[in-house]
């Protein structure tokens, strides 16, 4: 670290996030000095992302005070910030495949020759010398964007970053698509940055690369900050801790009742990318968990066994009896059913009526639709699932997230089934529907279905499950009975610590 | 349970089609009030007549907008199945047979249509620009680019009358719009063409098999532009290759005028049949106010951006409602 490492690159003062009334995020308190990596650390949905969206300048804090060099800014757009010398690289790649590297660097302010074109061969110097200043060998400013790898085209992000005189660089998972190998040039391309003065806030899943690399943690939760540890004070041990420490109140006490007799077999799923050969066994009656971190695969290993999504390999049993299905429609023949984690992009219409969406699946039986009937079973599930919806006909776009849920459920459960795939059900829904929920995916273990919960929030996952299978970079990592683990353990195993 | 029949009313009074219906009063008043011959017997024969065939396409072609899809090659479509039937006709095959033949014409044509839409998973209005141009070409090859007159041949569908009153032309275009209703409100079919409109993805998860149902869509617009070509065979009594063209953007006019979204998932078939006799009055209007009948077709492009208005301000007082 240079000798002025006291001086402040960023001061976030008490900053608050609410929307609609519900607080994202709380009282934050940090600072970033020159050459410091600041990690942002917590689970999925702690306020990670809310706090460098507001760093950023895309969301606007809805109190607080944000600091950028000293000085306190109102009503920046992200333009301004990013002119300020204030770079985000998210993890999904920001650049035009059909452009060099150089024209990519220089994208938005070319430089001009005297006849007003671009002038190519200047700027392809400059990024050359950009390169070469932080050891990137391996990529040239003439390259073509489509040539390089990910890893390479994550770099040239940060050059572009640098290009425009980044001073504080915020990096948002910037290995979660790379092997260990490009991991590592990246990680020391990141010290070398930090030996440049550069202030680097960094998030990552992975615990070992954030002691690898980070000199700061801000540990975050449920849109509270827990604690800021130095490195130097702490272990990983106590940062997932921090992570997870919560009452035990955010616990649902479920019901346990008699595990069935009848066996699922989910013989080796494999789509050799996301899902790497999961076989696995669950009970009727049974409520199977599936935890990991996002990108674990277990949406995709869901989507696969609904028929949803291609797989290589993979076969679906119910005892002896083969139920693979090959569509979605084959799957409902077969009575499997998914919810899926995309509400509105793949589970409802949004611009018809509650009674359609309740009633889409079923009435796919008969070409000739019996209206009279058609009410009475839409307003039969309107009572049993308490939606609370003005009548039938309302659009379901004007119900909330908790009751647009339910429709889905009563619209899964108007024809008997055998397997019900629920991908994460209680995202953006509020605690009271939350509960509700968790009766109706009860109410069919108890009737001795198959029900598989994919979940991201722990304590619901723990309190629900029977059993849980713990996924990591696609593999089936271990199965284990949610009685006889914590979420200290349980997030071990996900993070493969 | 007081409010929700409240809403009822009011939902009726605030709809497009009721909206349209007192456009279709005013103008006719109006229009009376200055040429008295306006209301009279021969002059709404001749408005009902001129709408049947652009009905039938558009009631058609509100199932595929609904889905969101279109079909622009309907007009040409019409043209290349009327010169087969005329040219059938005149080398004396059996009228029935003819028409038979001329439907299945453009159920092919229209499966077609379906097929590369699904297939190269392409926008079908791209498609069906490419197909048009493939029907004209046929339909000139076939008639050598020569009118097919008929000569009284085939015209009991256009001049038969039940109990000497009722056209059969219009139970024809009741008919047609009272099944497309029926399909819309009453048939598994008709909830596929709302899904899939409103959300494909979501519609292909809860079960639906979207690639045969869109084409199935085409197919049943393709029964309806069939019938049509049937019945303005038998009024106009002659065909040539650019006979119905045009009759494409009128039909989908009609059915934007009529309240159905151009992004697909709303709208019905009541709007549409409304659309279809204003356009159909409006131009027999125009005749008979003496105006000069070069403002005809602005005055098509204004009513349709003026039924466009009143789609956004309903939607923004639902909106605001909300």
């Amino acid at each position: 670290m240079s000798g002025d490492s006291m001086e402040k690159l960023l001061e976030i003062e008490n900053v608050t996030k609410s929307y609609a009334g519900v607080q994202v995020l709380k009282n934050v308190n940090i600072t970033l000095s020159m050459g410091e990596v600041l990690c942002f650390v917590g689970e999925n949905g702690a306020g990670k992302s809310t706090l460098i969206k507001i760093i950023a300048g895309d969301i606007q804090a809805s109190g607080g005070v944000v600091r950028y060099f000293g000085k306190e800014y109102e009503n920046t757009s992200p333009k301004q910030i990013i002119d300020m010398g204030v770079s985000t690289i998210y993890q999904d790649i920001d650049l035009v495949d059909n452009l060099t590297v150089s024209d990519n660097v220089f994208l938005g302010c070319e430089m001009r020759n005297k006849a007003g074109f671009i002038n190519t061969k200047e700027q392809e110097k400059k990024t050359d010398s950009l390169i070469e200043k932080l050891h990137l060998n391996e990529i040239k400013g003439s390259d073509m964007l489509t040539e390089l790898s990910t890893a390479q085209k994550q770099c040239v992000q940060i050059v572009k970053a640098l290009h425009n005189n980044a001073k504080i660089l915020i990096l948002d998972e910037p290995t979660a698509s790379l092997g260990d190998k490009e991991k590592k040039s990246l990680l020391a391309l990141v010290k070398e940055l930090t030996s440049q003065g550069i202030g680097i806030i960094y998030i990552s899943h992975f615990i070992d690369e954030l002691f690898e690399i980070g000199d700061t943690f801000l540990i975050l939760k449920d849109g509270e900050q827990v604690t800021v540890r130095r490195k130097e004070d702490t272990t990983p041990d106590q940062i997932i801790h921090d992570m997870i420490g919560r009452d035990a109140s955010n616990f649902y006490k479920r019901e346990y009742f008699e595990i069935g007799k009848r066996v699922l077999k989910i013989e080796h799923y494999d789509n050799r990318k996301t899902v790497q050969d999961v076989t696995l066994e669950i009970k009727s009656g049974e409520v199977f968990g599936l935890g990991g971190l996002i990108g674990a695969g277990r949406t995709e290993l869901a989507r696969m066994i609904y028929g949803l999504d291609k797989k290589k390999k993979g076969h679906l049993y119910i005892d002896a009896k083969e139920i693979t299905p090959k569509a979605p429609k084959d799957a409902l023949n077969k009575g499997i059913f998914m919810i899926s984690e995309d509400r509105k992009g793949e589970g409802l219409l949004m611009a018809r009526s509650v009674k359609e969406n309740i009633m889409i699946t079923h009435n796919e039986k008969h070409e000739i639709i019996n209206l009279k009937k058609e009410k009475e079973i839409t307003d039969k599930n309107i009572s049993a699932y308490r939606v609370k919806t003005v009548d039938r006909d309302t659009l379901i776009s004007n119900l909330s997230g908790g009751n647009q849920q339910k429709t889905i459920i009563a619209r899964c459960t108007i024809d008997d089934g055998e397997v019900y795939i629920f991908d994460e059900p209680t995202k953006g829904v509020d605690i009271g529907a939350k509960e509700e929920i968790y009766e109706h995916i009860l109410n069919l273990a108890k009737k001795d279905k198959f029900v598989i919960l994919i979940s991201s929030d722990m304590p619901e996952l723990l309190s629900m499950s029977d059993r849980i299978g713990v996924m990591c970079s696609g593999k089936l990592v271990e199965v284990v009975n949610s009685q006889e683990t914590s979420e200290d353990k349980l997030m071990k195993k996900y993070l493969g610590y | 349970m007081k409010k929700s029949s409240k809403s009822g009313v009011l939902k009726i009074i605030t709809s497009q089609p009721f909206i349209l219906f007192l456009l279709i009063i005013i103008v006719a008043v109006v229009t009376n009030s200055i040429n008295s011959k306006f209301l009279t017997w021969v002059t709404i024969n001749s408005i009902l007549g001129q709408a049947a065939g652009l009905g039938l396409v558009s009631a058609g072609a509100t199932i595929l907008v609904i889905s969101g899809h279109f079909d622009i090659s309907t007009g040409r479509m019409v043209g290349l199945a009327m010169c087969a039937m005329a040219i059938m006709l005149n080398n004396g095959m059996n009228p029935v047979m003819v028409s038979v033949i001329g439907v299945l014409i453009c159920v092919i044509c229209s499966i077609m249509n379906g097929i590369f839409t699904v297939a190269f998973k392409a926008p079908s209005f791209v498609v069906t620009l490419a197909t048009q141009n493939i029907f004209y070409s046929i339909a000139l090859l076939l008639t050598n680019g020569y009118m097919q007159t008929l000569y009284g041949n085939y015209r009991s569908i256009a001049s038969h009358k039940f109990f000497g009153i009722i056209p059969l032309l219009y139970i024809i275009l009741l008919v047609g719009f009272a099944i497309t209703y029926y399909i819309l409100k009453h048939t598994r079919t008709g909830r596929q063409v709302y899904a899939i409109g409103t959300n494909e993805r979501a519609a292909y998860i809860s079960g639906l098999n979207v690639k045969w149902n869109k084409i199935k869509f085409f197919a049943i617009s393709g029964v309806l532009v069939g019938i049509a070509s049937m019945v303005m065979l038998s009024r106009i009594s002659a065909a040539q290759a650019t006979t119905g063209y045009g009759m494409e953007t009128e039909a989908i006019g009609a059915v934007v005028i009529g309240g159905s979204s151009i992004n697909g998932g709303k709208g019905g078939v009541v709007g549409t049949f409304v659309g279809v006799i204003l356009l159909s009055m409006i131009s027999t209007a125009i005749n008979m106010l003496h105006i000069n009948a070069f403002y005809e077709y602005m005055i098509y492009g204004i009513i349709i951006i003026m039924a466009l208005a009143i789609t956004a301000i309903r939607n923004y007082s639902v909106e605001k409602a909300n």
